[in-house]
């Protein structure tokens, strides 16, 4: 059991769909890590992670999330979340992370989001 | 990356010792002994910074995992004696405001032992440190 991962693009922010349980196995989180390097070395910029298929993250699940968030951060990118269930975002705000990771009601506000910042990075 | 542990005043200190990479299996084995010290009641850790000389990603995403871990069962994981390698990598990735980070272990032991009312993340200097922000081009 693992998770699906499909990647496309939308108006230059990279839309990142995860469905399944994120359980951060060792090799989901290589994998997707290894994915987001990628996708930082081609020299992409912002990044939704859209969690409309899944229901349910455990820590070392929120470990991946952070891995990618510190790799996109690290090259002077953006990325947040979308669509995330009430179980994730109790998750983000028991953590303390919900003060790093945004986490927006859908698709739509998350792309909004990273527009807007575009006034305010060089 | 190789784990050392000991325990001062109810407190689980984890000295981390190489590169934190967190590959598999150092990660697993991270997150088995901090799993393992709750089982047995422990809330409150530190986590020891000062013999690595860095940290990636995947090195703060078990990090972060322990600390989700941790914090979902009420307790509590500090950092200390971080590298002003790793603390770069903290400010940039804004994680030093998840994070509490004291320069010493023994202040983080201070720390856990009598917590202020509002724990507070972030570093714990006496000092003021030069912000990675004021610098030209932060290291990769």
């Amino acid at each position: 059991m693992g998770i699906e991962v499909k990647t496309h693009e939308s108006g230059g922010v990279e839309i990142i769909a995860i469905s399944g349980h994120i359980v951060g196995s060792a090799k989901a989180s290589q994998d997707f890590q290894d994915l987001f390097r990628s996708l930082v070395a081609e020299g992409k910029k912002k990044y939704v992670i859209d969690l409309k298929e899944t229901p349910w993250t455990n820590s070392l699940g929120v470990g991946m999330l952070m891995s990618a968030y510190t790799s996109v951060k690290k090259s002077g990118g953006d990325v947040v979340l979308a669509n995330a269930t009430d179980r994730i975002r109790d998750m983000l705000r028991v953590t303390r992370l919900d003060a790093v990771f945004s986490v927006h009601d859908s698709l739509f506000d998350a792309m909004e989001a990273l527009r807007s910042t575009d006034s305010t990075e060089s | 990356m190789e784990l050392r542990t000991r325990n001062s005043r109810g407190i689980e200190i984890i000295e981390l010792h190489g590169k934190v990479v967190g590959e598999g299996s150092a990660r697993d084995r991270f997150q088995e002994h901090v799993q393992l010290q709750m089982c047995e009641g422990s809330r409150k850790f530190v986590v020891s910074l000062g013999d690595t000389p860095w940290l990636n990603s995947l090195g703060i995403g078990m990090l972060v995992a322990a600390l989700a871990s941790v914090r979902n069962r009420g307790g509590e994981m500090v950092l200390a004696s971080a590298t002003s390698r790793t603390e770069d990598v903290m400010e940039v990735t804004q994680l030093h405001r998840v994070f509490a980070i004291f320069d010493t272990v023994s202040e983080a032991v201070e720390f856990l032992a009598n917590p202020p009312a509002n724990l507070q993340p972030g570093r714990h200097h006496r000092a003021p440190r030069k912000s990675v922000a004021d610098r030209k081009s932060p290291e990769k």
